[in-house]
């Protein structure tokens, strides 16, 4: 029981014990596959962002909750994990970034998606895709933490070096890390769901 | 004991190892419920119960019944004294262990 008392491990076992089930992988899937459409369909204009950006970005973090209450607290418990400050500033300033940047390519910018900023779109937006999984492995050492970096990194540098220009690439990198999430996350929520079967009694564990 | 030894107050409440264990997870977190608490310490019912009582009783856990979607829930959470009183029992073990002769 005392054997890995140690706060790094018990932070550690706590977050992969509620992220083992592979819904934020299907959550994160579905979304990465939802913005290729987004950037597929050129949609930049007023309510069309609400609806196909904003909205669903919102919405996410609710029906991973939805799904988790449904599936996962009932089989491992709930806990109401700690988001540490640094990763909550840098969430607040990305948000910021990223919604100053659609309120002026909305209003002021007429986007020219052939432009020479959009040939390295690709690179960062894959890198960034990428480092976020690398964070994660180096924080909670999980191993498909790991599998997600390689993925992305190999899909950035291999549609980095396409022969075509614009949010196409961007499009490709998001549409194939979607497509790589959704069944590893399908398979890590059908193995969950087999390696904890849900006990009749485990709400009647509850009522202590 | 030793007079060195005497200067450290080290709290009992905390001190057992399955007390101390679970204030090691309520710490990391920001409130669990008691099928999550028993997963990850390994704890039976009854005794993370009997722990849980302890701790309760000295100020340090704060348990709130409550039902999520007419599921019962109980939710355990560090208070703020026991958050203060498990940084403290941490600083003063880590100095005691440090003041022992090599």
């Amino acid at each position: 029981m005392m054997e890995n008392l140690s706060l790094s491990e018990i932070k550690k076992n706590a977050y992969n014990s509620i992220n083992q089930d592979g819904l934020a992988e299907i959550a994160l899937g579905f979304m990465l596959l939802w913005l290729s459409v987004f950037l597929y369909l050129h949609v930049f204009k007023g309510e069309d962002v609400v609806v196909f950006l904003i909205l669903p970005a919102i919405l996410i973090g609710p029906f991973l909750q939805k799904m988790r209450k449904k599936f996962t607290y009932p089989r491992v418990g709930y806990a109401n994990l700690v988001t540490p400050r640094r990763t909550k500033l840098v969430m607040f300033v990305l948000i910021i970034a990223l919604a100053l940047g659609i309120f002026a390519a909305v209003n002021y910018v007429k986007i020219d998606f052939h432009a020479d900023i959009f040939y390295f779109a690709p690179l960062v937006i894959g890198l960034f895709l990428a480092s976020a999984q690398a964070y994660r492995y180096k924080r909670y050492q999980t191993k498909r933490y790991f599998i997600y970096f390689l993925a992305g990194l190999i899909s950035t540098i291999t549609v980095y070096f396409f022969p075509m220009r614009g949010l196409l690439r961007v499009m490709i990198i998001f549409s194939s890390l979607g497509i790589f999430l959704i069944p590893i996350g399908l398979i890590t929520f059908n193995k969950f769901n087999r390696n904890f079967p849900l006990q009749k009694d485990n709400s009647k564990k509850d009522e202590q | 004991m030793p007079d060195k030894l005497q200067t450290f107050e080290i709290d009992k409440v905390i001190h057992e190892p399955a007390r101390l264990l679970i204030l090691a997870y309520l710490s990391v977190v920001d409130g669990a419920d008691f099928l999550f608490m028993m997963n990850q310490t390994g704890l039976t019912k009854g005794n993370l119960s009997s722990h849980m009582s302890k701790l309760e009783d000295a100020g340090y856990v704060e348990i709130k019944k409550e039902f999520v979607d007419k599921i019962p829930r109980t939710l355990l959470k560090l208070t703020k004294e026991g958050r203060l009183a498990f940084a403290e029992y941490r600083s003063n073990m880590t100095q005691m262990l440090e003041s022992l002769p090599k």
